[in-house]
């Protein structure tokens, strides 16, 4: 029985939270792009190879740029608790995944396939990129199904190309990795709630027959992952609307969504993390502005994040 | 003959009605007029005065409530001292108001002598540059972030019509950043200062400025002898309302540039917000505010100091 916390969420046999959301990450794809430039994107597809893709789709000429976000290969590598130590009181930051992860960022700012951080910065583009790869200017979104709801809305996203998809990209080809994706969006219930069952109830709703009214903004619940072709079809109306035909690949989506051997984690270790957030982001404009490299940026990284961590756990 | 005359009877007149009022007055009434105000100082003004002295002192991080409050004593405080980011972003909130301030004040004093002419359309004139006054910060900040887009933005494309090969990136450069800031703080708030110092120039003795001219001085002597006197007293109070006001900017760099590129924008409102309110560290961000607090009333006391015996009417304080 799998015991790991990453995927269990238990932690001594107990659960503290109830995930409301199945969230994998994956790679939605510009089907018309890939067809102007001739490529076929592998299944199995490497880190290295999904570079290689980017730069001749944007060499080409067919995008602006290959993508907003880079890949996350220490979440990919290591799991949802990749920025602490095993002991969760050190910072992870000397992995050597980071390093990769930071040297193919810059790699691809430098070539181009990256948004550049100066128009990331201009355009204060934030969480919410969609609009790049809606229009056509980018080849790929690296997102969970919650972009679904712009890709089915011609409304306010008109286009005429298909929306295909692929696992996020290999480390090593034939080696199991995590997916940078997690059961999300926790619900807890007060210990100290006077209506604890009524509160259950309302979760209970909410992953179980309310999960419907939620599945159109692109919220899978967990109690409702699919493992038959049957019970994925029986989601496609609403995660991918009425024209899903014309706007998805739709057996992609079925193909890398439900893919019984994701591996979603879940963060367990916490101390630090949101000031490391705000350090990393610092620093990584930094890198990307060309003002430090990548190794005295993670050397940065790892001094001020232990600083974060010690903080937060004196604390605490 | 004689006139018989009334005796007037011996009494006197009564006294006048806010007399009898206030004589008659129970002791509290006075306190029920000032009541409001008092309250209103107390509660929004006193309360959290106190309150954030005592949460300096603390490392509460106010999701654990009250239970959660422990005293700490100086160390917010001591750890302040050896905190670089906390002082990086003190110097940065230096430079910002320390550039930013004298220049929006000066300009709106150009402004305002400008607008004290007879101009046509002066009514208009005004209203332009008051504007950025009332305006949202989202809204002034949202057109500035087209404005200063390093390619596209009309800022630059000017620069480069004027011969500036490779302007700033402003936002999107660590060097240039906040100088983007400062620049956008002169522009949104030189007109108001405009229309302060206007009215203090609508209301100088004009008999000063005939008599100066009579006596031979010119628009230069009769601005460092008269307007610059008079309007000495009215500068100080701006350049330290500015300043405090200019030290505690917060809308407008988290919505341009959210504290950086890198922490190039982090100024220390910016750092209290992150550690307040992002890191939860509500004793340290408490101590940063007292901090701060000391700091801008000692210099706002220097500056007070300055001007005193040196404005036209001889104002000793």
């Amino acid at each position: 029985m799998e015991t790991d916390p990453q995927l269990t969420a238990l932690f001594d046999d107990r659960l503290f939270a109830i995930p409301t959301v199945y969230n994998p990450y994956m790679v939605y794809i510009n089907q018309g792009l890939l067809d102007k430039v001739g490529i076929t994107v592998p299944e199995d597809w490497t880190v290295e190879e999904f570079h290689q893709i980017a730069k001749e789709l944007t060499g080409a000429g067919a995008a602006e740029c290959a993508t907003y976000k880079s890949l996350p290969l220490a979440t990919m590598g290591i799991g949802g608790d990749a920025q602490l130590a095993d002991d969760g009181k050190s910072s992870n930051f000397d992995h050597a995944l980071w390093k990769r992860q930071y040297d193919l960022e810059l790699a691809m700012e430098k070539d181009g396939t990256l948004l550049p951080i100066k128009r990331v910065l201009a355009e204060k583009v934030d969480a919410y990129a969609q609009s790049y790869f809606l229009s056509g200017a980018h080849a790929f979104y690296l997102d969970n199904p919650a972009t679904l709801r712009f890709v089915k809305d011609l409304e306010n996203y008109p286009h005429d190309f298909r929306t295909t998809f692929r696992p996020m990209p290999l480390l090593e080809r034939g080696k199991d990795q995590w997916n940078s994706g997690s059961r999300e969006d926790a619900v807890q219930i007060s210990a100290k709630s006077k209506y604890p069952d009524a509160a259950w109830t309302f979760v209970e709703f909410w992953i179980g027959e309310g999960a419907q009214h939620v599945l159109t903004a692109g919220k899978i619940s967990p109690g409702a992952v699919p493992t038959t072709d049957e019970d994925a079809e029986a989601l496609l109306p609403g995660l991918l609307g009425d024209a899903r035909q014309d706007t998805f690949d739709i057996e992609a989506f079925k193909t890398v969504a439900f893919d019984p051997a994701l591996k979603l984690s879940v963060t367990t270790k916490t101390a630090g993390l949101t000031e490391i957030a705000t350090i990393r982001k610092a620093l990584d404009e930094k890198v990307r502005l060309g003002e430090i490299p990548v190794d005295q940026m993670l050397r940065d990284l790892k001094k001020q994040a232990d600083v974060a961590i010690t903080k937060d756990l004196n604390k605490s | 003959m004689s006139v018989a005359t009334e005796a007037v009877p011996d009494v006197q007149a009564p006294p006048p009605l806010r007399k009898r009022l206030v004589n008659g007055m129970r002791w509290w009434v006075p306190w029920l007029f000032v009541a409001p105000s008092l309250a209103g100082m107390i509660i929004f003004l006193l309360v959290p005065l106190v309150s954030g002295l005592l949460i300096s002192f603390t490392d509460w991080d106010v999701i654990s409530g009250l239970d959660g409050i422990r005293w700490v004593g100086v160390e917010n405080f001591t750890n302040l001292l050896t905190d670089g980011k906390f002082w990086a972003s003190a110097g940065r909130t230096v430079v910002y108001a320390g550039v930013s301030v004298p220049l929006t004040v000066f300009l709106g004093l150009g402004l305002a002598m400008a607008l004290n002419r007879p101009l046509p359309g002066r009514s208009a004139l005004r209203v332009i540059f008051f504007m950025p006054a009332v305006v949202n910060v989202i809204a002034i900040g949202s057109v500035w972030l087209l404005l200063l887009n390093p390619e596209s933005g009309l800022v630059n494309q000017g620069l480069r019509l004027l011969g500036w090969d490779s302007p700033p990136g402003w936002i999107t450069s660590p060097g240039s950043a906040l100088q983007a800031l400062i620049l956008m703080a002169v522009w949104g708030g030189s007109g108001y200062i405009s229309v302060i110092y206007l009215a203090a120039l609508q209301e100088m003795p004009q008999d000063l400025y005939e008599a100066a001219r009579l006596d031979g001085a010119g628009p230069i002597r009769q601005f460092t002898t008269i307007t610059w006197p008079a309007l000495l007293p009215m500068t100080t109070f701006l350049l330290i309302t500015q300043f405090i006001g200019r030290s505690q900017t917060f809308g407008l760099i988290a919505f341009m540039t959210s504290g950086g590129p890198g922490e190039s924008t982090t100024v220390l409102s910016y750092y209290m917000y992150q550690n307040g309110f992002m890191y939860y560290r509500f004793g340290y961000a408490a101590a940063m505010g007292v901090l701060s607090m000391l700091v801008v009333l000692v210099l706002t006391m220097l500056l007070w100091r300055f001007q005193r015996g040196r404005s036209l009417y001889g104002e000793e304080d």
